[in-house]
């Protein structure tokens, strides 16, 4: 049976290119041909499953995020969006950049939220009226550019151009931080050290503003 | 047979289609947009941008992982810089503008209007 298979297989590798055609003749040249054949099956089904849940969670948080009254619900649903984003990067092998994502953006830019909306007086802000009176041109508008965007999205000029449904790779760069570190310190360098002094610039920035 | 064996290998083999992510980014930019636009709490109209930037960082993941290149990647390290900093700015106003005017509803904040 498996024979068979892998004869078919192989046969289709050699008609027909497709876009997983790396991972599968791997599989071929192990040993074990079926298992690997059913856990390399398994494993994409995986990866759209967990990307179903990533991207929903990751949406309904921002819409949380956009409406919740109080803002201190408003910083938790933010920092669950950006966790769940973070799960949309490590599918999409960037490791480096998805605990960075933690770290930063969950760790530091929340906590500072957090504080900044403790630090004042939140019953204050919760009583108040939320939405500006003129949200339903806003979201018309808003809704507008949503559509542009996905005409831009799904719009094919031709047969074969065009960003269709059928895009799809197999991604050969890990975004270890190996790799990123030495891109960073070889080609990007510059850019790193203005990054730097942009920091700067903010801490200064802040403790300016924040001691007067 | 083949081709038809073949169609479904691909539709099992084949990894998450580019235009799923780029949906979803730009589901989380429409949401981040309509906060700025919407809201009138300056604290989550900064979220919203918060928001906006990240929407922009699955942008430049995806580009990086479908084109198999890593300067989306290095990209999206640098606009993380540019977010923290952001923050850290934008809330040190907004903490600023709540001592002078102890509110932080963004219709009071009126003093450059024309």
């Amino acid at each position: 049976m498996s024979q068979k298979n892998e004869r078919i297989l192989s046969y289709l590798l050699k008609s027909i290119k497709y876009p997983g055609k790396q991972q599968i003749t791997s599989c071929l040249s192990r040993r074990d041909t079926s298992v690997k054949k059913y856990a390399s099956f398994k494993h994409e089904e995986k990866d759209l499953t967990a990307f179903l849940i990533f991207s929903t969670l990751a949406i309904l948080g921002a819409l949380l995020t956009v409406t919740a009254r109080n803002p201190i619900y408003s910083v938790l649903f933010l920092a669950m969006t950006f966790l769940q984003i973070s799960g949309l990067y490590a599918l999409l092998q960037a490791e480096f950049i998805a605990i960075v994502q933690i770290a930063v953006y969950a760790g530091a830019i929340m906590v500072l939220f957090l504080f900044v909306v403790m630090f004042l007086d939140v019953k204050e802000i919760a009583t108040e009226k939320n939405f500006h009176p003129i949200a339903p041109v806003c979201l018309i508008l808003a809704l507008v550019l949503l559509g542009e965007f996905l005409v831009f999205i799904f719009y094919k000029p031709s047969r074969e151009g065009g960003l269709s449904e059928t895009v799809t790779a197999v991604g050969q760069i890990y975004g270890t931080a190996e790799n990123i570190g030495r891109t960073l310190f070889s080609q990007y360098l510059l850019p790193f050290e203005v990054a730097s002094i942009l920091l700067l610039m903010a801490i200064v920035g802040a403790v300016v503003l924040a001691k007067r | 047979m083949p081709y038809i064996l073949c169609f479904t290998v691909n539709r099992f083999m084949s990894p998450i289609p580019l235009s799923y992510y780029l949906v979803v980014s730009t589901l989380i930019f429409f949401i981040g947009m309509l906060g700025v636009l919407t809201r009138r709490n300056v604290l989550i109209i900064l979220m919203s941008i918060e928001l906006m930037l990240n929407a922009a960082n699955i942008n430049f993941i995806v580009f990086s992982y479908y084109l198999n290149s890593l300067r989306g990647q290095i990209f999206v390290f640098f606009v993380m810089t540019v977010a923290a900093a952001e923050a850290a700015v934008g809330l040190a106003v907004i903490v600023y503008l709540f001592r002078n005017k102890n509110t932080v509803n963004d219709d009071e904040f009126s003093l450059m209007r024309w």
